[in-house]
């Protein structure tokens, strides 16, 4: 039986007095692979942070039924301080800060994993660097390796290919896709060509949520969203209309 | 030499040579949190908002040290709690307790009848005058605060390099930040004994700026800083004996005094190893 990780019902949230997300359903199972579009402003960061409980939601409820320090997270921005004196070792280890480590203190099989992942990553040279003489796509699969460090059974990534070279971005959705087998994932992206290809349904955000069960986005309904239509890349758009949504 | 034969003759300088021993270990602790998280001027705020305490405290003719601790605890949290819940600015709330608290103060010692003495070593610091009880104060409160880093090294470095991620994880978030508070509030406290409200940011800067030069790493920065207190204290203490200065000032003096060196040391470093560079055999 697939187990239902997140139950998304009827949610509504909004900052101040503007809502941003209108009565949004979703369901994320064990080895879902949804990929989350929509235009800048429509919703997609909200949506995410309302399942980490990041903000606090207006009507509905979010169901969450495994513990909060087995999701995987990789924030869009960087929000931290680069002059800050943490290594990318010391930084992948802070994925395990969850309730139960506060007593418990780093031991020998999470240092060695934390090796395992920054080989994967192809940042094992970097180990004992400060996080800030590190590029943009050094930073952004070091803090991939954070989200994993925690062995989430849902993977949250907030537009993972931003910084990245294109040598990893193929590596990364390789290395997804292995995830995928165990694990759910969930990635937010407004490049759709890349996206749709390594996503197995699709989730269209714009104030309300459209959930196609298939990762074929056609014109049509990239249009009647009002999502972004300029990053497609796969030669021919197949035609394959899907029936008209009722707002 | 006469330094030297001092130590071992007058108690004064016996406690003022302990006393700049722990608040070497208090100041070179918080002072790494405080540098690598930017809050030097919520800790200049908190200095000053305590003077408020002290004020109130010699109206009512309470010992100061605890008015100054009431009020630099207060403000701590009531900047904490502001910077999270409030809708004003961070550094605007910390403006305001800061001139808050000094204003409090001053009316409070003027409407004091007779002289306040002491008055100006709470303004300067006096290390020579350090007393017993206050010395066993700062012993303990640098042993809690050892001991607080050592036991939650990690959870601390996370918090504050990352705290929305930690928060996304449900660290204890709030737990860690407001006990870190405290123990800079009181760490504060104790140290304006040493340096007085004036020179105590500098403490909680000078040194882990100049182990910053020469590291990344936050807990050589924290080791490298305590011994760079304690020496530039001890300096600091021998210059005000020989030239019969006040010996805050001189501290602080010879803390800005190893800064310079230690910039000036990394630049020549710097460029040897650029030369070095040059000089490699080409293949």
């Amino acid at each position: 039986m697939n187990k239902q990780l997140v139950n998304i019902k009827n949610v509504t949230i909004g900052y101040q007095s503007k809502k941003v997300l209108d009565s949004v359903n979703m369901q994320v199972n064990k080895t879902d692979f949804i990929g989350v579009i929509g235009p800048n402003g429509g919703g997609k960061t909200t949506l995410i942070k309302s399942i980490l409980g990041l903000i606090p939601i207006w009507e509905g409820s979010i169901d969450v039924n495994i513990r909060k320090s087995k999701i995987g997270y990789l924030p869009q921005f960087n929000p931290f301080d680069k002059a800050f004196p943490i290594s990318v070792e010391e930084v992948i280890l802070s994925g395990l800060s969850g309730k139960k480590h506060l007593f418990k203190r780093v031991n020998k099989t999470d240092k060695e994993h934390t090796e395992v992942l920054m080989k994967q990553a192809g940042i094992i040279h970097l180990r004992s660097k400060a996080i800030g003489q590190l590029s943009g796509g050094q930073i952004q699969r070091t803090l991939l390796c954070r989200a994993l460090i925690s062995k989430p059974e849902l993977l949250i990534l907030d537009e993972p290919s931003t910084f990245v070279d294109s040598q990893f971005e193929g590596e990364l959705f390789e290395w997804l896709a292995e995830l995928n087998k165990q694990i759910a994932i969930i990635m937010v992206s407004h490049d759709i060509g890349t996206i749709s290809s390594h996503v197995k349904t699709i989730a269209c955000v714009n104030g309300h949520l459209h959930y196609h069960k298939s990762n074929k986005i056609t014109a049509e309904q990239l249009a009647h969203y009002e999502c972004p239509i300029q990053i497609i890349t796969h030669g021919e758009v197949p035609h394959q209309v899907l029936a008209t949504h009722k707002h | 030499m006469d330094f030297f034969k001092g130590i071992f003759e007058y108690t004064f300088i016996n406690h003022a040579l302990i006393a700049s021993l722990f608040s070497s270990v208090i100041c070179g602790i918080l002072g790494s949190y405080i540098v690598s998280k930017r809050m030097v001027f919520i800790s200049g705020g908190i200095t000053h908002a305590s003077f408020g305490g002290i004020g109130m405290a010699f109206y009512l003719g309470l010992p100061p040290f605890v008015g100054a601790a009431v009020f630099a605890v207060l403000s701590a949290f009531g900047i904490e709690w502001i910077s999270k819940k409030g809708n004003v600015r961070n550094d605007s709330s910390i403006g305001i307790l800061w001139s808050l608290g000094m204003a409090i103060g001053i009316i409070f010692i003027y409407i004091t009848p007779g002289f306040t003495p002491n008055l100006m070593s709470y303004l300067f610091g006096s290390i020579l005058t350090v007393s017993t009880g206050e010395l066993v104060f700062m012993g303990i409160l640098a042993l809690v605060i050892a001991l607080f880093f050592i036991l939650f090294y990690h959870p601390i470095l996370f918090v504050s390099f990352d705290e929305n991620f930690a928060k996304a994880q449900k660290a204890p978030v709030r737990l860690i930040n407001y006990s870190l508070m405290l123990l800079i509030a009181l760490g504060i406290v104790i140290n304006i004994r040493v340096a007085g409200i004036i020179l105590v940011m500098s403490m909680l800067t000078l040194p882990q700026n100049t182990a910053n030069l020469f590291s990344n790493n936050f807990k050589q920065i924290i080791l490298y800083s305590i011994l760079i207190s304690f020496a530039g204290t001890m300096a600091g203490l021998a210059g005000s004996f020989w030239l019969g200065i006040p010996s805050g000032a001189s501290i602080i003096f010879t803390l800005t005094l190893i800064f310079f060196m230690g910039k000036v040391l990394k630049i020549l470093i710097e460029r040897l190893k650029r030369k070095q560079k040059q000089f490699l055999p080409v293949k």
